[in-house]
């Protein structure tokens, strides 16, 4: 019966210390009296291949043992619905993030190749450490039983209304969110992006005009409750009236910014430029006619959003 | 159709049915070779590797006792339904009973709404496995 013992120190080493001598005490016994009932019909004693049938039938010495262990899994079925929207929302603003950041990088560097590698590099790593943190999160959630209050204290007059005109889609709210955010710090000037303009294969540095000062503090205001109206949406997917006044409000000033900023000729500085594309010449001046024209499409962006919104407030 | 999917279906409808099975058996004392044989002649064919663990649970869960005896000059664990089981064991039945009962229904009504018979000498009466259809 050397084979059976073999088979039995296979199951062993599978199974937890504390239960494994009684699990293949059990199973030895099992395995013992099938080789004899089998041994009695054929009135002789089994070969080494008729034992190793046996055994086969038994089952592979680790799926044998598995069976006796506990379920275990890292995110149970309870949890993992909101561990993989947690998950998908992560990777998204992360996404969105780094889409934008690459984009400034790949048209600012003078190597676009390199910027969209460390972008696509930057991207897998910040997304493997959240995935790890959310998991681990998760993990204590499952581990420790958390109830979590939403799921007992919802009502079903709060539940969001029947898909139409109403309706915010999240990743809109997301991608409002994340450019909110960017604009805001790099307004701030916890975020530097390279300004260079590329001319002739010569890299000329520029910066907003003083024109923008008086303004400075009602942009930021306007973009911080962008991002806030931004996360309110996400949340809640539907229109509101309290925030579709709020959004026209918020456009209202929008476009109030845009024409005095429009109205200003110099809203451009360019930097150390060369003497042809110097600091009125024809570089600035190109870029002042960009800007003015940005100035003009975030108005008309805004103007049509008021309609929309009013629409939505008139006719629900 | 898919056999995955069968086979994965019949094993969900057979998982309940086991446990019922085995402290049905053990209403007299088994050990688990025993246990599974009489199952088996009965025509309920179980793995050991899946009686087994289901024995260690259900003694887990304080629904079977064991001993260790020694019996043909082996030692064996003698299961049987201990005090907890015998009134779950009846709870369980009865579950069985209403819920064998509610498919017979509509197994009956379903067949009639699909073959609405002519005449009623041609109507079906037995609706169903038979009795002696063996479980596998």
């Amino acid at each position: 019966m050397e084979l059976v013992d073999r088979y039995l120190q296979a199951v062993e080493g599978y199974l937890p210390p504390a239960s494994a001598q009684d699990i293949v005490a059990e199973l030895k016994d099992s395995l013992l009296s099938q080789i004899e009932e089998r041994e009695r019909e054929l009135g002789r004693e089994l070969t080494a291949d008729e034992q190793q049938v046996v055994l086969k039938q038994s089952g592979h010495p680790m799926l044998v043992a598995g069976r006796y262990l506990p379920q275990q899994y890292l995110i149970g079925p309870n949890v993992f619905p909101f561990w993989w929207l947690a998950l998908r929302l992560m990777l998204t603003i992360v996404g969105l993030v780094y889409v934008v950041l690459a984009g400034v990088a790949i048209v600012s560097s003078g190597n676009p190749i390199q910027a969209l590698f460390q972008a696509a590099f930057g991207f897998a790593e910040t997304a493997l450490v959240y995935i790890a943190v959310i998991t681990v999160v998760f993990w204590l959630l499952e581990h420790y039983q958390v109830r979590m209050g939403f799921l007992d204290n919802w009502q079903p007059k709060k539940l969001a209304p029947i898909k139409g005109r109403s309706q915010i889609k999240r990743s809109e709210s997301l991608f409002v969110l994340v450019v909110s955010v960017l604009f805001v710090f790099w307004w701030c000037g916890w975020l530097k992006f390279p300004a260079l303009f590329y001319h002739n294969g010569q890299a000329s540095a520029y910066t907003l005009s003083p024109a923008w000062a008086p303004y400075w503090w009602g942009i930021l205001a306007l973009a911080v409750t962008d991002a806030g109206l931004a996360v309110v949406n996400f949340i809640s997917p539907w229109w509101k009236w309290d925030r579709l006044l709020l959004r026209i409000l918020l456009n209202v000033i929008g476009i109030g910014l845009a024409t005095v900023l429009f109205q200003q000729e110099i809203l451009i500085v360019v930097i150390d430029a060369a003497t042809e594309f110097g600091r009125h010449g024809k570089l600035a001046s190109h870029l002042n006619q960009l800007m003015h024209g940005v100035l003009v499409i975030l108005g008309l962006v805004y103007a049509v959003e008021i309609v929309q919104d009013c629409r939505r407030l008139l006719r629900p | 159709m898919d056999p995955d999917l069968f086979e994965k279906l019949r094993l969900e409808l057979r998982r309940g049915s086991l446990t019922v099975a085995v402290l049905l058996q053990l209403r007299s004392e088994h050990y688990g070779y025993t246990l599974r044989k009489s199952l088996a002649e009965r025509g309920l064919d179980i793995d050991e590797s899946t009686l087994y663990p289901l024995l260690r649970r259900l003694e887990s869960q304080g629904l079977l006792t064991s001993e260790w005896r020694e019996e043909d000059r082996r030692n064996k664990r003698f299961y049987r339904i201990a005090d907890l089981g015998l009134p779950l064991l009846d709870q369980l039945l009865a579950e069985w009973g209403a819920l064998n009962a509610v498919l017979t229904r509509l197994q009956s009504s379903s067949y009639v709404a699909c073959n609405p018979a002519p005449a009623a000498a041609d109507s079906p009466t037995v609706v169903g496995h038979s009795a002696d259809q063996k479980e596998s």
